[in-house]
């Protein structure tokens, strides 16, 4: 078997990553045993855990799948290290500040730390200062990062073909692979979700400095903006990876092609206004931009499900596929992405969310598609590129079993949210009031489900780790 | 600016306050403004400790001393205060920058004030878990139906590699072009179908009844006219037991005096019916017709800090 | 307000500049405002401007009504008072047909024709809406009573010290909402003009004060309408194809 050396850059992802994930996992399960009453003496913990857990869940899978995104994007293009580097350092720098914020300073606003809470909360000041300077020194570097690689990919196509307009015009050369197209698409949207915190950032600090109030409609859409569009196009960097490897495992090409021109740059569009639906109860937004929240929700699901998943499945069909870790991740990441996707739509109706909105629906969908869909294709991709670099034996019924582990946890912990969610059991509430006391039972199940799913990783992890070390000493 | 709060100083000059508003009246203000959201008098504990009866629970130097400065006391270690807020879930009561005086005050008004009317019922415990109906029934059997066909169809297509062949790529594409239509055809049919029934509120719409809300860190506050700052609040009237009336339209005007909250309404079967969010410097408007008589509550639905999950209100529909 | 001339006279010379200004928060609303919500005003007789007889019920009955009280010979706030109605509730379309006010005059030697001569000082002397009126003692006593208006006669000058207050009654006669003061006001007056024409403000300023804001309230049409805060929810985009623009153009000189 021949073997491809792995970035050293890939692999420092990897550790963080790995390091990072089973912690905040635990935070999860502290949160759920906690809303379960199984630890009650820890519930002044519950909202800084949510905190934590929610930031650093959404930090790692958006730099996981930059990594990967970038690692992918490296076969085309050519990225300067320097570039990688810097993403590792400022990620790294801004994880400590969030660390000292939360674990120091007890700071708890949540993941979008909606205006003007992080300045009217229990916490003190300077956690609240502390925490808007790690999401600035997040910002910056994966503003910088989006940026340098968009560059990179402006040595080799223009923008016209990034975006693959020239197969519009029936037009082949430069071929351009699909994970270039999504990567472009992801990135440009990239730039503008990271822009639209600079502005939320700003005006916070203007408030800190001058007092001068900003205004809560505003900050609620610039938030939302760029909160959805980062976890979305996360989402996308996944999808592209999967482009890039599952046709490598199932022996047919995955090409660019008019439809999936046409998809992606629909997405591009849809992407930057589907985040209206996250404000659907407030009733004050002009009715026009509600109504064009769900037609851009729905939208989405047209280039997702006809194109990406149809074209998945085909791939996929009757081929002579090779199964192993990644390739079964990548399958399960993309049906987690579907069923996380349905969960998401049906919730952006409008008439429905009057009902589901901030109850543990919203993180029954979100979990779905960010653990059981972007979480296994990057552990997959990570699998893939080290065992390409290792090529260590696969034990082919104990991965089936880790599989099999992460699979089961992950979606009992998932239905345990998306049952409370239809009994109105709202979300982040540290502790159930009588009324909603069954939210309490869902809790425990899920915290025993979670285990489980940790357990699986861990043991997967431990597959990984095993051949990331192989791989560190071959690294390039 | 200057010239506004000067003018302000001449009305509050040329305005000596009527006896009505004298020394009882400014503890309860201060009460109604500062405590009111964390604490009753007689009704139990909420954030913090139940009031009623604080003045001979403590004494009080002590208790002025707290008033001026909670986090003070904590941060010095006093071991009643500390035992509190290790009791109330070390949750650091806000300092309020009272003046001693106005701790007087608002002592004296504790000790006046007579404890809520009705004692608070026995507290239920445990209630059984709601039927599951509704809306919100039929979403949860259609995620799940779409979710099994999903499963099934990745299902199949993962076992159809066991018999590799060459697929016809054409083929495929028509099928694709006849899912696409299925597709659009279907969620144009869904927005058809459910875009009319968004929530907000329309011309012609006439409520019988107008209700404001004040969400504040950590209460409600129902009224007939709109609060929009605290300084309203204790003197604009409230609505302590709200009560509508069956089949009848009410149109809340939510708003809140600090940060963004939810209004959340329950009905009886404890499943929610309706809801909007709080916002500071906006009333959004909910067009709501109870069709159940019964109790309803109120919950917060937007994360606002420690206190979140005690923000609650209770309705009457009759 | 209460006081002397003379310091009236000193807040007048502010007034002008006060009037446009917004600056102040929004609602500091003297406390007994709220005390006067919900409270019954009683139905009283009115002798108008025109010469003719009417009762408030009968102006009730039609819809809202703004009541307000001045008297003729104040040599003080009335005057300025009454314009600042005016032009308050003119920017926001004006009574007329969804709402009207009336002016009452509490000096019991005020005759129909000072109620005219006031009504043409302010321009207003057949202004659909308004109405200026006098009434019988007892029943001047009942409606002052009624909504706790508060007046002094100063035996040395004539003059009066007195509240200057608005009443919206609704159309059972009972309190609506109450303002209570001057110019500080406006914004609250402007959103009670609003509000009796059957517009709703879902909007209102908040202490501190925001710089770029969702919406404006245009009390010339009574609409809200989008303001330069939504503007800046275009900001991302437009700069992320910028970026996208400047960098793919900086990198004509692609590799081969």
């Amino acid at each position: 078997m021949t073997t491809r050396p792995a970035s050293s850059q890939l692999l420092i992802w990897i550790a963080i990553t790995f390091l990072l994930f089973p912690v905040l996992i635990l935070l999860g399960i502290l949160m759920r045993s906690i809303q379960a009453g199984e630890i009650s003496a820890l519930q002044p913990w519950f909202y800084p855990a949510m905190t934590l857990h929610g930031v650093g869940m959404v930090g790692v899978w958006y730099v996981a799948a930059m990594a990967c995104a970038a690692d992918v994007l490296s076969r085309h293009v050519t990225l300067p290290p320097a570039l990688g580097r810097l993403a590792i350092a400022g990620t790294v720098l801004g994880v400590v500040l969030l660390l000292a914020c939360v674990l120091l300073g007890r700071f708890a606003a949540g993941w979008y730390f909606l205006y003007p809470l992080p300045l009217k909360g229990e916490w003190p000041l300077w956690s609240a200062v502390t925490f808007l300077l790690s999401l600035t020194v997040l910002g910056a570097t994966w503003f910088i990062w989006s940026l340098g690689l968009l560059w990179a990919i402006s040595r080799r196509f223009s923008l016209g073909q990034a975006l693959g307009w020239h197969y519009l015009a029936g037009r082949t050369d430069p071929v351009l692979p699909p994970s270039v197209l999504i990567t472009t698409v992801s990135l440009i949207a990239g730039v503008a979700a990271l822009v639209s915190a600079v502005i939320v950032l700003a005006l916070f600090y203007l408030e800190l400095l001058t007092g001068q109030a900003s205004d809560a409609l505003l900050m609620k859409n610039l938030t939302f903006f760029f909160g959805h569009t980062l976890v979305n196009l996360a989402m996308y960097l996944g999808v592209a990876v999967a482009y890039e490897i599952l046709p490598e495992y199932a022996g047919r090409p995955w090409k660019t092609n008019k439809i999936v021109v046409v998809s992606w740059n629909t997405v591009l569009l849809i992407v930057l206004v589907a985040y209206f639906h996250h404000l659907y109860m407030d009733f004050v937004q002009p009715g026009i931009l509600q109504y064009i929240g769900q037609v851009a929700s729905y939208a989405s699901a047209i280039p997702a499900a006809v194109v990406t998943i149809f074209g998945a499945l085909l791939l996929v069909y009757r081929s002579r596929m090779r199964w192993n870790l990644a390739s079964l991740l990548f399958f399960l990441g993309l049906v987690g992405w579907a069923i996380g996707g349905v969960g998401a739509v049906i919730d952006s109706t409008i008439s429905v969310n009057a009902r589901l909105h901030n109850t543990l629906w919203v993180p029954a969908h979100f979990h779905t598609y960010m653990v059981a869909g972007l979480a296994f294709l990057v552990i997959g991709y990570f699998y893939h590129r080290c065992q390409e670099a290792a090529a260590l034996r696969e034990s082919k019924g104990y991965h089936q079993l880790l599989i099999v582990l992460m699979t089961a946890g992950a979606y009992g912990f998932f239905l345990m949210f998306y049952l409370a969610g239809a009994f109105s059991v709202p979300r982040r509430f540290a502790v159930y009031p009588v009324e909603i006391g069954h939210g309490a039972s869902f809790a425990g199940w899920a915290a025993l489900f979670a285990t489980l799913f940790l357990v699986g990783f861990v043991l997967t992890a431990t597959e990984v780790g095993r051949r990331w070390r192989a791989a560190l000493s071959s690294a390039t | 600016m200057r010239i506004a709060s000067g003018l302000a100083l001449l009305f509050i000059l040329a305005c000596p306050v009527p006896a009505a508003a004298a020394a009882g009246d400014e503890g309860r203000l201060l009460y109604e403004r500062q405590c009111a959201a964390c604490h009753t008098i007689g009704e139990g504990d909420r954030i913090g400790p139940d009031l009623a009866g604080v003045n001979e629970r403590r004494p009080r130097d002590w208790l002025l001393s707290f008033v001026t400065g909670p986090d003070r006391m904590i941060a010095a270690g006093d071991p009643v205060a500390v035992r509190l807020y290790e009791r109330y879930n070390r949750i650091v009561m806000p300092n309020l920058n009272l003046s001693e005086e106005q701790a007087g005050q608002l002592l004296e008004y504790l000790a006046l004030a007579a404890p809520a009317a009705a004692a608070p019922a026995a507290a239920v415990t445990e209630l059984p878990r709601p039927a599951l109906a509704g809306p919100q029934s039929r979403v949860l059997q259609l995620f799940l139906v779409i979710s099994a066909v999903i499963v099934l169809v990745f299902t199949w297509v993962a076992l159809s590699t066991r018999n590799p062949v060459e697929v016809d790529v054409h083929r495929a594409y028509s099928i694709r072009r006849v899912l696409f239509v299925i597709a659009v055809v279907a969620l144009a049919g869904l927005l058809v179908l459910t875009l009319p029934k968004a929530p907000y509120a329309r011309a012609g719409a006439e409520p019988a009844r107008v209700v404001y809300v004040a969400a504040r860190q950590f209460d409600f506050l129902f009224s007939e006219e709109p609060i929009v700052s605290t300084a309203e609040v204790g003197i604009v009237p409230t609505l302590a037991n709200l009560v509508l009336t069956k089949d009848e339209l009410v149109e809340f005007r939510v708003t809140s005096l600090d940060v963004n909250h939810g209004f959340g309404l329950y009905g009886p079967d404890r499943q929610i019916v309706a809801q909007t969010q709080a916002m500071p410097g906006y009333f959004n408007r909910l067009l709501f017709r109870p069709l159940a008589p019964g109790e309803y509550k109120v919950f917060c639905l937007e994360y606002c800090a420690a206190g979140h999950h005690l923000m609650q209100v209770r309705l009457t529909v009759n | 307000m209460r006081g002397h001339c003379a310091a009236l006279l000193a807040i007048l010379a502010l007034l002008p500049v006060l009037a446009s200004s917004d600056a102040a928060p929004a609602r500091s609303i003297d406390w007994r405002e709220g005390v006067l919500t919900g409270r019954m005003v009683p139905d009283i007789a009115l002798r108008t401007a025109s010469g003719g007889a009417q009762r408030l019920s009968d102006l009730w009955r039609q819809g809202p009504v703004l009541v307000t009280f001045f008297y003729r010979r104040c040599a003080g706030i009335c005057t300025p008072f009454l314009e600042w109605v005016r032009d308050a509730l003119q920017a926001t379309g004006g009574p007329g047909r969804e709402y009207r006010v009336v002016a009452l005059s509490f000096d019991e030697a005020d005759t129909i024709a000072a109620l005219q001569g006031q009504a043409a000082a302010l321009g207003l002397r057949d202004a659909p809406g308004w109405t200026f009126a006098i009434t019988g003692t007892e029943e001047l006593a009942a409606i002052t009573g009624a909504v706790d208006f508060w007046q002094r006669r100063n035996p040395t000058t004539g003059q009066y010290d007195h509240d200057a207050l608005l009443v919206a009654i609704d159309g059972q006669g009972r309190v609506l909402r109450a303002v209570l003061g001057g110019p500080e006001a406006s914004g609250r007056l402007r959103n009670l003009g609003a509000e009796l024409r059957g517009t709703f403000v879902p909007f209102y300023r908040v202490a501190g004060g925001a710089s770029w804001r969702c919406f404006a309230f245009d009390p010339a049409t009574g609409r809200s309408r989008l303001d330069w805060g939504m503007l800046l929810l275009l900001l991302p985009a437009l700069c992320a194809v910028t970026a996208a623009l400047l960098l793919f153009s900086a990198g004509a000189s692609r590799e081969p």
